[in-house]
């Protein structure tokens, strides 16, 4: 008998009606509104890119980490490479003075070489804190888009704000890795202080 | 499609073309207006300044996966958990609009996906269609195939998210996911540091104390430990008398994550609970998990990981003599690897040895005790045809048990990402619910009611999905479905043995399921979802008792919910969350009248100062009284909590 309600009540057609509205009438509402558009992480990450470019023209290392006026200032990026060939078009055929620069990557912290500004990939969120312990005081301009990062020793993180990329600096942890910020670069970033 | 009855609520192909009429329109406009263009040549002749001036919005990584899914996937978040003041599993579960769930007394509920709520017996809901695990450990029962929610709690402070897929999910899922997976994820241990404690004391939760301590060896060894104690009181009879199913549940557990490096993690946990219940006699439960999990990445193509747990259960109901203890060993094994970046690829096996010992006088359960062998065995593939647009999955389930034998679960998947901002999935897939003890061993008054030869009941399922991101503030997922079953359980009147089990039905269902998050405001957020379902069911043979239907699913064709979270100032915060249930019919079986259709909605008031947190919450509070699944009425009821964490 139940079975006989249930097929009465599915053929009314007026109910077939009011299902339909029901998908139809949010589509339509959603449909009209879409005047946004979405970023896209290749585009962020080409941004992020340029970011890195202009923190490396007002950055100054100790005369010791190069061998000569002509050797090259080596941005390396450890763990999984977010940018691709992004950086490698950003830096090409650039000089900082008579520094060119070169593009190095490292899956792991233990195949680290030699660098002197360093990536840190947000493949490495649940490491990136025992990663700045082990480079601590080197002269290594230290850089990510992982959250905290700042607090908890890095140089230079990326954040977002209305929208819009961000940096905020560790000037401590700055001063400890015997680097120098231009002026420019200070008032521009949001200074924190480490835990 | 041509499967459907004639006139049925099934939206008709044409209505389906003019949708997707829509979305192609509007991809057009959308392409107008990317804003991606700005090349590296440009960006890096900008100042500084000029960079921090240009707009970008990004969804999260794990929207964005949730995004692709070519599966109707419904994420609760922890956030959205700890502001719904829902204090149990079961009840949080009603964030998930793609889930029926309903409150049968004070320790028992009744929670399916897409219909299959069956009917109650001895308070227990029947549905049997639904795979539940919390951090990767099956909890659904092999003597009815359904789930003890009662013994199914977890720190509500520490659970990370909920997944919940409605229909069969994928090839990656274990045994009886037909219908609906819940997957319950606790936190790591680095993100739960440091003491938490929390008590509360109100009308129908009586009392609630927790505390957790989380603390780190090193750099890479995090741990917890915790512990919590609830009492509930009774729900009412229709008069307002009390029903007699106050109960108590204490527990504790720990877990450790042991980061090794980035090829090796190691995790270790486990709990152990114990509790009183009512129902018209004093039910004793307790029981004890373990589990360890190890990972091992080879590179950033090829990982592994191996999984192993014990689970322990328990419970007594002293007047009528019934016991029973399962225990449960399990192990897991998958590998996934990438071929060229176009073949993502995972296979696993897995190996489940059930001991289930039954104490019965009368007899319920023959034999009563049973060893169940469980082999299982998957392989899928995930090709990406066109890439960041077209990705075809492919692949099967193995199974094999001891009641119904081996068993294949093939699916087949595919999602179209159009751009960013939309997804259009759709998939066809057979799922298989393997007969469990309560179809093969029942016995009622000396009548052998199981079915020996009980058969598995099948399942092919379409499903067509989509999902868009309009604005960067809102978001809308969309899924129909349409199910075929085969085998479906009957209770059959015989003239030689009297009632007994069969497969001797058929059945369809169809519906739809809507979802909408939606950010009015930095300090005002929305989830709203509505589920549409209908079923026809087809006897085969005349000796299927009338009734046969409704005990397999007493299921609302309507179900709506919403939750408002809003952050005031001066850091108060104003929460609401709301539910609508249709009838549901009567089961003439079970004697179980028809439950009404309901609206109820809960309501809470958070304020936060340092390091405390005081709230008060008030819930069901549309009626003093209503019943969501038989005849036992769920009390408006009110509970005030503080927290403190360091």
């Amino acid at each position: 008998m139940l079975i006989n309600t249930i097929n009465t009540i599915s053929k009314k057609p007026s109910q077939v009606w009011r299902t339909r509205l029901l998908i139809l009438v949010p589509a339509l509402i959603l449909f009209t509104t879409g005047s946004y558009s979405q970023t896209s992480k290749e585009m962020v990450y080409r941004l992020k890119a340029a970011y890195l470019f202009n923190f490396i023209q007002f950055v100054e290392w100790p005369d010791s980490v190069f061998e000569n006026e002509n050797s090259p200032i080596i941005l390396a990026v450890l763990g999984k490479d977010p940018f691709g060939k992004i950086l490698d078009e950003t830096v090409l055929n650039e000089k900082i003075g008579n520094h060119p620069i070169i593009i190095k990557r490292f899956r792991y912290l233990s195949q680290l070489e030699f660098c002197h500004v360093l990536f840190v990939s947000d493949s490495e969120t649940g490491t990136f804190q025992f990663i700045l312990k082990s480079i601590k005081e080197s002269p290594i301009l230290t850089i990510s888009d992982i959250d905290n990062f700042g607090i908890h020793g890095g140089n230079i993180s990326f954040y977002l704000e209305e929208n819009k990329l961000r940096f905020a600096i560790n000037i401590q942890a700055l001063k400890q890795s015997a680097l120098k910020v231009s002026s420019k670069l200070l008032r521009l970033a949001k200074v924190i202080n480490p835990l | 499609m041509k499967g459907c009855p004639k006139n049925c609520y099934f939206p008709g192909i044409k209505f389906i073309l003019f949708t997707f009429y829509l979305c192609f329109v509007n991809q057009i406009v959308y392409s107008q207006i990317e804003n991606d263009s700005l090349s590296t040549d440009i960006l890096k002749q900008l100042s500084l300044e000029e960079l921090m001036n240009i707009e970008i919005t990004i969804v999260s990584k794990q929207s964005r996966s949730w995004f692709e899914t070519p599966a109707a996937v419904y994420v609760i978040s922890g956030e959205e958990i700890k502001r719904s003041g829902m204090k149990t599993v079961p009840e949080i579960l009603r964030l998930a609009p793609n889930l029926q769930v309903a409150q049968v007394n004070s320790h028992d509920w009744a929670i399916t996906s897409r219909g299959f709520n069956g009917a109650p017996l001895s308070n227990n809901s029947l549905a049997n269609k639904l795979l539940v695990m919390i951090d990767g450990r099956s909890v659904y029962t092999p003597l009815f195939g359904g789930v003890f929610w009662d013994v199914q709690n977890v720190l509500i402070e520490d659970i990370d998210h909920i997944e919940v897929v409605s229909g069969p999910g994928g090839t990656l899922w274990g045994a009886n996911a037909v219908n609906g997976i819940i997957n319950i994820v606790t936190k790591n241990t680095k993100d739960s540091q440091g003491l938490y404690v929390s008590g509360a004391v109100g009308s129908f939760m009586k009392d609630f104390g927790a505390v957790r301590y989380g603390g780190s060896i090193g750099t890479d060894f995090h741990y917890r430990v915790y512990s919590q104690r609830f009492d509930f009181e009774n729900t009412k009879l229709s008069d307002e008398s009390d029903f007699q199913d106050a109960w108590d549940m204490t527990q504790s557990g720990f877990r450790m994550d042991y980061y090794l490096s980035d090829v090796n993690t190691y995790t270790l946990q486990g709990d152990f609970y114990g509790g009183n219940e009512g129902t018209l006699y004093t039910n004793i439960i307790d029981g004890q998990n373990v589990l360890g999990r190890w990972t091992h990445t080879f590179s950033k193509e090829s990982d592994f990981s191996l999984q192993a747990y014990i689970d322990r259960t328990w419970r007594k109901l002293p007047a009528s003599t019934f016991s029973e203890d399962l225990r449960t060993y399990d192990f897991d094994f998958q590998y996934h690897f990438l071929i060229g970046g176009l073949h993502n690829i995972v296979w696993g096996i897995g190996y489940r040895f059930m001991q289930d010992i039954v104490n019965d006088n009368p007899q319920i359960f023959s034999p009563s005790d049973r060893d169940m062998k469980l082999f299982s065995g998957f392989v899928q593939d995930e090709i990406v045809l066109v890439p960041n647009h077209l990705k075809l999955t492919v692949g099967t389930k193995f199974e094999r048990n001891d009641f119904s034998g081996f068993e294949l679960q093939p699916g087949i998947r595919i999602a179209w990402t159009p751009n960013e901002r939309q997804t259009i999935w759709s998939a066809i897939s057979r799922a298989v619910h393997s007969p469990s003890r309560f179809d093969v061993d029942l016995i009622i008054s000396g009548i052998h009611i199981g079915k020996k030869d009980f058969d598995s009941e099948k399942m092919i399922s379409y499903e067509l999905g989509y999902r868009i991101l309009p604005t960067e503030v809102l978001s809308l997922s969309a899924t129909a479905f349409y199910n075929q079953y085969d085998d479906i359980r009957t209770i059959n009147l015989t003239s030689q043995q009297g009632l007994v089990f069969a497969n001797d039905q058929e059945a369809k269902t169809w519906g739809f399921e809507v979802s909408l998050n939606y950010k009015v405001a930095d300090w005002w957020r929305l989830h709203t979802g509505y589920t549409y379902l209908d079923k026809d069911f087809k006897t085969l043979s005349i000796e299927v008792a009338p009734g046969s239907d409704i005990f397999e699913g007493i299921d609302p064709h309507n179900q709506f919910m919403f939750q408002s979270i809003m952050n005031l100032p001066e850091n108060f915060q104003l929460d609401l969350v709301g539910h609508y249930a249709d009838l549901l019919p009567a089961s003439m079986i079970t004697s179980t009248a028809s439950t009404p259709a309901y609206f109820t909605f809960d309501a809470r008031l958070g304020w936060q100062f340092r390091n405390w947190e005081l709230s008060l919450i008030g819930q069901n509070l549309w009626e003093n009284l209503h019943p969501e699944f038989g005849l036992l009425q769920i009390p408006r009821s009110v509970y005030g909590k503080i927290s403190f964490s360091l």
